[in-house]
């Protein structure tokens, strides 16, 4: 049973669509007086400006059928995608890959910035990033990605020959546009429990959102 | 609501102009070359990674991502996911934005996109145009000269004065100014003829590209002829139409000369790009030129690609040839003996022979197997050590006769040979081994890294009509399909670039496009990604097999090794 819901949460304590206005001239006014502060004080903002939420992200549950496919971590040993999956963890699945621009970038950091407040959250947590570039992204290619993210040994890198990733994304119903890597969306999968239903997120998310979701996903009922 | 509004707004720029005041008290002057760095690199003039906070609580550092991460070496931005990144050359930032209808053309039009992307693109973001002092203040805020704040998704960077001014700098090194080989009228490209390349062969792909040529020159014509009359868009883009020139480079001698050679052609004359190209022997004399001079070489036909230090660089091709042979040959021999299989190699000194000798060595012992190898600068001392070969212990015998294939294949006998499990050989040995027929060669397997035979792509299709119709004979349907992939790269990207003629966009463009576009059949697949300088990255293992079609089938998966 499928339910969706949206959730926008918008910059800056206002709820206003994007684009309006109103909420650009109060938004500019707001990060102004930040960069004021900063040139008075000397200090940098950073470490005391209220986290600002990312635009906009959709939320919605599913249940998803894992597909019996072995794939390759990165240290290059043989994993099967099921098995991984029907450790009792808490886990968050991603799909990205290593030469990506501008999103995926992003999706690396946030689970890479999240990993201590998730692991506060639930300590046996498991983080999953599948390649959707499998070919270009080797194991050594993989190692290289998770060392800039500082992962944690929760964190698995996989790759796979192409035909088992696409199964794979396909079984979260995450495959791309028009075949072409480049299309790909922002997706993260949350679920709680082994026989739970996942929560499916869509757009790029902040730390807190990332934690935000995770934690609310205890709430999720098993099917 | 509207006074509000305007309050607002008048705070919002008379906070802005506080930075810009510290800055007009002590003028930075930036320094370009540092600027590029940290563009590049994430790291600051004091050569410590940058930190920088997105998606508002992120905290990344330079060594995660960097400026080039999104909005790629040419800084004209991009898309991805459904982010919208915008062009920050220069030219642009320095001017004020009113929202171009025809520079977010391609991306309102030319791709598939979410309907909240084309919501962002239709947007029309004017801003007055940047200054120095707001482009400094904008990276480290996040508000554009409107008193917009921009993307989350754009890092709010923690730079000191002098690395802003740095950034600030570099971009505008980056100007409107068209790359070389680029007139008001015409385009001009550059082909490579190698010598000792085959003469068949070499007419063969100089047809199909001057075909090309001609027709797209025709298409051009009939645009630029009638524009009052140009359907739909077109007339809006008509000073974005060039005429293309081609030059066929035709190299003599050694291939340590080729290098001054071409620098004596460009000089001469100047191309925007280099596309196809059949080259015997190395390419990195050319690979040097293009990436000296900043030159796309655009999918050459060649077996001996640059293969180290390619990434971001000016060279794209269609895979790492020999040097992906041999890897993919170690793959299945060290994978059919799991224990660690014991393997002879003998390989002739010669330029080919060596490509994959050694990448073979290195990734077998890295899958475990045991590998002697021994090299021979004469055909005669190899076959002479095949003969001899191997003793018990041997699960398999790898031979790289180089440029020899033709000579020594055929020779290729003995008692030793006959009893091992397995012989690999490189791909250009199958047609020798496939005509001698009979019981021998039953346990020669050849590295494969082209499309399996049998398998039709639609495109192959389209092409041969196209060739047909333009009387071009289809003599080598790999070389001539290869060099008509190549053309519609540059045909695709330059239809994007209009008239934004960067080099590095046009990279940009074929590494976004390489993947959609329809499969020509040589292939599996071919697909870039940012970066990525091989379109495809594996191979087969084939056996000869009287039942099919052509004289050999596969006997492996697509191996990537």
């Amino acid at each position: 049973m499928n339910r969706t819901k949206t959730v926008f949460i918008l910059s800056a304590f206002l709820s206003a669509a994007w684009g309006a206005g109103a909420a650009i001239a109060q938004d500019a006014a707001d990060d102004h007086q930040h960069h004021h502060e900063q040139g008075a004080n000397g200090q940098d903002d950073h470490d005391h400006a209220p986290p600002k939420k990312s635009s906009a992200y959709e939320v919605s549950t599913a249940n998803y059928a894992m597909p019996k496919i072995a794939l390759t971590d990165q240290n290059g040993q043989k994993v099967r995608f099921d098995h991984l999956l029907t450790e009792d963890r808490p886990t968050l699945v991603q799909f990205i890959f290593t030469s990506c621009t501008t999103i995926c970038p992003v999706m690396g950091a946030v689970f890479g910035g999240a990993q201590e407040e998730i692991a506060a959250v639930a300590p046996n947590y498991r983080m999953i990033s599948i390649s959707i570039d499998p070919e270009y992204d080797t194991p050594e290619k993989l190692r290289e990605f998770a060392l800039k993210q500082n992962a944690q040994p929760d964190w698995v890198f996989l790759t796979g020959s192409t035909g088992d990733v696409a199964t794979v994304a396909k079984s979260f119903d995450a495959l791309y546009q028009g075949d072409n890597k480049m299309y790909h969306q922002p997706f993260t999968f949350i679920r709680w429990r082994k026989d739970g239903e996942w929560v499916r997120i869509r757009g790029l998310l902040s730390v807190a959102d990332l934690v935000t979701e995770f934690s609310s996903a205890r709430k999720v009922e098993a099917p | 609501m509207i006074r509000k509004l305007i309050f607002n707004a008048a705070f919002g720029a008379l906070v802005l102009l506080s930075p810009a005041q510290s800055f007009a008290a002590d003028p930075i002057v930036g320094d370009a070359t540092a600027g590029r760095r940290l563009y590049w690199e994430g790291v600051s003039s004091g050569g410590v990674p940058i930190k920088a906070r997105t998606e508002g609580d992120i905290e990344i550092s330079g060594t995660q991502f960097s400026c080039v991460s999104c909005h790629r070496p040419s800084a004209y931005g991009g898309s991805e996911g459904g982010v919208y990144v915008p062009p920050i050359r220069g030219d642009l930032l320095f001017e004020a934005s009113h929202g171009d209808r025809n520079r977010i053309f391609k991306e309102l039009f030319l791709e598939a996109q979410s309907g909240e992307f084309w919501q962002k693109m239709r947007d029309p973001r004017s801003r007055p145009a940047y200054t120095d002092e707001s482009l400094a203040a904008a990276l480290v805020s996040g508000v554009d000269p409107a008193g917009r704040s921009l993307e989350n998704t754009m890092p709010r960077y923690q730079l000191s004065d002098k690395d802003a001014a740095n950034v600030v700098a570099y971009l505008k090194t980056l100007t409107a100014d068209p790359d070389p080989g680029v007139t008001r009228g015409s385009i001009h490209f550059a082909t490579i003829v190698t010598p000792g390349a085959d003469k068949a062969d070499t007419d063969a792909v100089l047809a199909t590209i001057n075909a090309f040529f001609k027709w797209k020159n025709l298409h051009t014509k009939g645009d630029l002829s009638s524009p009052g009359f140009s359907p739909l868009y077109r007339s809006e883009f008509l000073n974005t139409y060039r005429n293309w020139t081609l030059h066929t480079w035709e190299l003599k001698g050694e291939p340590e000369t080729w290098s001054d050679q071409l620098d004596a052609y460009y000089k001469a004359q100047p191309v925007f790009a280099m596309v196809g190209g059949l080259v015997e022997g190395p390419h990195a004399p050319i690979a040097d030129f293009c990436d000296r001079t900043g030159t796309p070489c655009i999918f050459p036909s060649t077996e001996l690609p640059q293969t180290r230090d390619v990434a971001y660089r000016y060279n794209i091709y269609f895979s790492r040839g020999r040097e992906l042979e041999g890897q993919a040959m170690a793959y299945f021999v060290a994978g059919k003996n799991k224990g660690g299989a014991e393997v002879r190699q003998y390989y002739l000194e010669d330029r080919l022979g060596v490509a994959s000798a050694i990448p073979f060595l290195k990734t077998a012992e890295y899958y475990g197997a045991r590998v002697i190898s021994q090299g021979f600068p004469d055909k005669e001392k190899l076959i002479e050590a095949v003969s001899a070969c191997c003793d018990k212990n041997a699960d398999a015998l790898v031979v790289w006769p180089g440029a020899e294939a033709l000579e020594i294949v055929p020779r290729l006998a003995g008692k030793g040979i006959q009893k091992i499990a397995v012989v690999g050989l490189p791909s250009d040995a199958i047609e020798p081994a496939n005509a001698i027929g009979g019981k021998s060669g039953k346990n020669f397997r050849f590295a494969w890294p082209y499309e399996k035979p049998g398998v039709m792509h639609p495109r192959e299709f389209d092409v041969r009509a196209w060739m047909s119709a333009r009387k071009v004979p289809v003599t080598n349907p790999r070389l001539q399909f290869e060099a008509y992939f190549a053309l519609t790269m540059i045909e695709h990207s330059l239809q994007h670039l209009l008239g934004d003629f960067n080099r590095e966009y046009l990279i940009e463009l074929i590494e976004h496009e390489a993947e959609k576009n329809l499969n020509i059949g040589t292939y599996p697949t071919l697909a870039l990604g940012p970066g990525q300088r091989f379109a495809s990255k594996g191979a087969y293992v084939m056996r000869l097999d009287a039942d099919a079609e052509r004289g050999y089938s596969p006997d492996s998966d697509w191996i990537v090794p």
